[in-house]
């Protein structure tokens, strides 16, 4: 009887951690933040004032928005492939909320060391760029179900920025992964947090690389040829509204924060901050302070998300300077710089770890 | 062996896209049928004439007092320019001279009106590439160019400035110092947005060698304005065939026609944008230079038979006003040549052999506007008439056709 009880607890606990906090829940909320975060910082750089009116300087906006458009009338084109043309949105949710799964908020697991994602195995870095680029495909998928030429066309152009961008954004986050020597996200993250500082210099290019292809992932300016609204008017998502278009708005926002997650986790150390500070009061007690008790459960999260809105920050900064390349020049940029650029970052790490660091003494 | 021997070329599907009537690109309604591989455009068909309003029909029945209100609302952005127009033709068939001041008055309010209306276009190339930082700045900076014009008339878009005679308000001596820091913040800013226009590399990468018209093509099809002057056709009618105040800005011989032989989309923003800078001191000059003494002569509102063309350089191009007067007050025909009328010839030409992704900054390269373009002229192929309808008559004539032709046997 009692096992049974336990059973049922530790059920329903994983329930919560699933759909409430660092779970669907929690990156609902995280999403709709950034998205504001990014409309407003956007709005302020061109000398707007953004969102304002709904909540507090406009918070609740992005929240607002999604309601209204749950609301609003759902059209299916006669022409379009029905079942494909309902499933596109909901794929596209799922899939990337299912990447938010994986990226170490809060800890999971305290046995193992290290901030534990909710899914979190061996090989789990892997799983991910599958399943982005299964997300780049279903887009692809949504232009060509909804049967309109102006949706074929942003399908289309989907493809060639995946052929040009995902190799890059997959070079940069192999990166941490050779410096550490593990395909677990957690993992990566924790033997990066305590390795040499000098390492830190080895990360900045591949940091610089992932920044801008995840940019080109998420489809913004410069990047930004598939929705291109002067042009193709939204490309793929042309057809879809109402419920539709606000699932797809809200996976738009979730890959959002999963980019910026996957920045923070893997390039800025995670959700750690007053550990780095070399004082044995932060970096011993404080450390295991927040790593065995509820401390962890409040601390994690704020650390992550500062560093996550600093990401933020920095990808509405690229999307403010520059304007949108045509898909000729961003597959030539692509192919002559991302990837070689991607190669010698790799390059230059492995070169480092085995003949330059031994030689100045760093381990 | 079953594999094909024989080297099989796979050509992307043509497929027609739609631009228009309502689109994102287009601020207003015009029809641009492309067909397209993959993405290059291989044919460009050109379809006008959604926003016919029956202005010239209307214009013969009013006076000619009313055409100057009437006439200035055929654009709202190059509104100075219709009305300041037909006022130049409206004197010239009256054959009054008007006084200097008044000339200076309404040159400065069209080169101002040039002036906001470049700004204007240059935010909109920029929000046709995607860079709506660059849009917003230039449209804030623009906000200065229409508080000036308020200054001087009173009102933002519709000036209303001119009268068959002169001009309806003059431009007292205090407010001079204000307009000439208007203009110097207007000049520091464009001379930023020049900059910014050829030096940030994306912005340039994609008007570069986009949708070129060529000298040759461009003075065969008549393109005018900056749309030539992007493709070294030297016309501007400010230099060719001056009017008003322009003879004494061209006397001090500080000023120039702004040409380029880039003859792509660049080129033409390039002019606009120097073209800009160039109005501003124009304005400047204007300013300073300005004469005293009455702003307005006394015309009869009955004028002789005349028959007048009036022509001015609008900041699209060259605009040609054919009036013709019978004695009365009101006009016997009154035609008028937008310069987008003009434009619209090269269009099919530069859009052929480029990108989809290109095809809205070519539409926009040219500065269209639908509104001064839509009249309608029924031309029979058969016995070669033409024959000009009136808004009531081609409702009478489309209700009759589609009687006959009902939707359903379509």
């Amino acid at each position: 009887m009692q096992t049974l009880v336990n059973l049922f607890v530790e059920v329903l606990i994983q329930t919560f951690w699933i759909l409430v906090f660092p779970g669907i829940f929690f990156i609902t909320f995280l999403a709709l933040l950034w998205e504001w975060v990014d409309r407003k910082v956007y709005a302020r750089l061109q000398n707007r004032v953004g969102p304002l009116h709904t909540g507090w300087k406009g918070i609740l906006q992005p929240l607002m928005d999604f309601f209204k458009l749950l609301g609003k009338e759902d059209l299916t084109p006669e022409k379009a492939d029905r079942r494909g043309f309902a499933a596109v949105p909901v794929v596209m949710l799922v899939l990337s909320l299912l990447l938010c799964m994986f990226l170490p908020i809060v800890d999971m697991n305290p046995s193992a060391p290290g901030v534990q994602g909710i899914l979190s195995f061996e090989g789990d870095l892997i799983i991910i760029l599958f399943l982005s680029t299964l997300l780049a495909f279903v887009i692809i998928l949504a232009g060509y179900f909804s049967s309109n030429p102006f949706g074929q066309t942003g399908a289309a152009r989907t493809g060639m920025l995946l052929v040009s961008f995902e190799i890059p954004l997959i070079l940069a986050l192999i990166t941490p992964a050779f410096l550490t020597g593990s395909l677990n996200l957690s993992t990566i993250m924790y033997r990066l947090t305590q390795m040499h500082p000098a390492y830190a210099w080895l990360l900045i290019l591949p940091f610089i690389i992932y920044l801008i292809a995840s940019q080109a992932e998420l489809e913004r300016i410069p990047f930004d040829v598939s929705h291109a609204e002067t042009e193709i008017v939204h490309g793929w998502q042309v057809e879809f509204s109402g419920k539709k278009l606000a699932l797809i708005h809200m996976a738009e926002d979730i890959l959002l924060a999963f980019s910026a997650g996957m920045a923070t986790t893997l390039f800025l150390g995670g959700p750690y901050l007053l550990e780095f500070i070399p004082v044995s009061v932060f970096s011993v007690d404080f450390a295991s302070l927040a790593a065995t008790t509820w401390v962890g459960w409040i601390y994690y999260p704020l650390v992550f998300m500062l560093k996550s809105a600093i990401v933020v920050v920095i990808f509405s900064n690229m999307r403010t300077l520059f304007a949108r390349w045509r898909i000729d020049q961003i597959v030539r940029y692509g192919w002559k710089f991302m990837v070689p650029l991607a190669l010698i970052a790799i390059m230059i790490v492995q070169v480092a770890i085995t003949y330059v660091f031994p030689i100045m003494g760093v381990i | 062996m079953t594999s094909a021997n024989e080297r099989r070329v796979v050509i992307p599907p043509r497929v027609t896209i739609p631009i228009g009537p309502q689109h994102p690109a287009l601020k207003e309604p015009g029809m641009f049928k492309l067909t397209i591989e993959g993405e290059y455009i291989v044919d460009a068909e050109v379809n006008i004439g959604y926003n016919h309003r029956g202005v010239e029909k209307l214009a013969e029945s009013n006076s000619h007092i009313q055409n100057l209100y009437l006439l200035a609302r055929i654009c709202g952005i190059c509104s100075a320019t219709h009305n300041g127009n037909y006022a130049q033709a409206v004197e010239a068939a009256a054959e009054v001279e008007i006084p200097e001041r008044a000339k200076f008055i309404r040159t400065l309010v069209w080169e101002l009106d040039r002036i906001h209306s470049h700004i204007l276009w240059l935010g909109v190339a920029f929000h046709e590439v995607g860079f709506d930082t660059a849009f917003m700045y230039t449209w804030r900076d623009r906000e200065v160019a229409m508080d000036m014009l308020e200054n001087i008339s009173g009102n933002r878009v519709h000036h209303d400035m001119n009268t068959p005679g002169g001009v309806r308000r003059d431009i007292p001596d205090e407010l001079v110092p204000k307009l000439l820091r208007g203009l110097d913040k207007l000049e520091e800013r464009m001379i930023y947005y020049r900059d910014v226009a050829i030096h940030e590399k994306t912005f340039w990468d994609r008007v570069a060698d986009v949708g070129i018209l060529e000298t040759d093509v461009a003075k065969k099809t008549g393109a005018v304005g900056p749309t030539a002057r992007g493709s070294n056709v030297p016309v501007d009618v400010r230099f060719n065939d001056p009017t008003q105040a322009y003879y004494h800005l061209l006397d001090t011989g500080d000023f120039e026609m702004i040409l380029n032989d880039r003859c792509d989309v660049a080129g033409r923003s390039i002019v606009r944008v120097v073209e800009t800078i160039e109005s501003i001191k124009m304005s400047r000059w204007l300013l300073e230079n300005m004469p005293d003494g009455p702003i307005r002569e006394r015309v009869r509102p009955r004028i002789q038979p005349n028959e007048v063309l009036a022509r001015h350089e609008a900041p699209r191009g060259e605009l040609v006003h054919y009036l013709v007067t019978n004695g009365t007050d009101k006009p016997e025909r009154i035609k008028v040549r937008a310069p987008t009328h003009a434009n619209w010839v090269s269009m099919a030409h530069t859009l052929r052999g480029n990108y989809l992704a290109d095809a809205p900054i070519i539409l926009a390269a040219i500065d269209p506007c639908y509104s001064c373009t839509d009249r309608v002229v029924i031309v029979d192929a058969d016995d070669e008439t033409m024959e000009l309808v009136p808004l009531d008559v081609l409702r009478v004539k489309s209700n009759k056709w589609y009687k006959d032709h009902p939707r359903s046997e379509r």
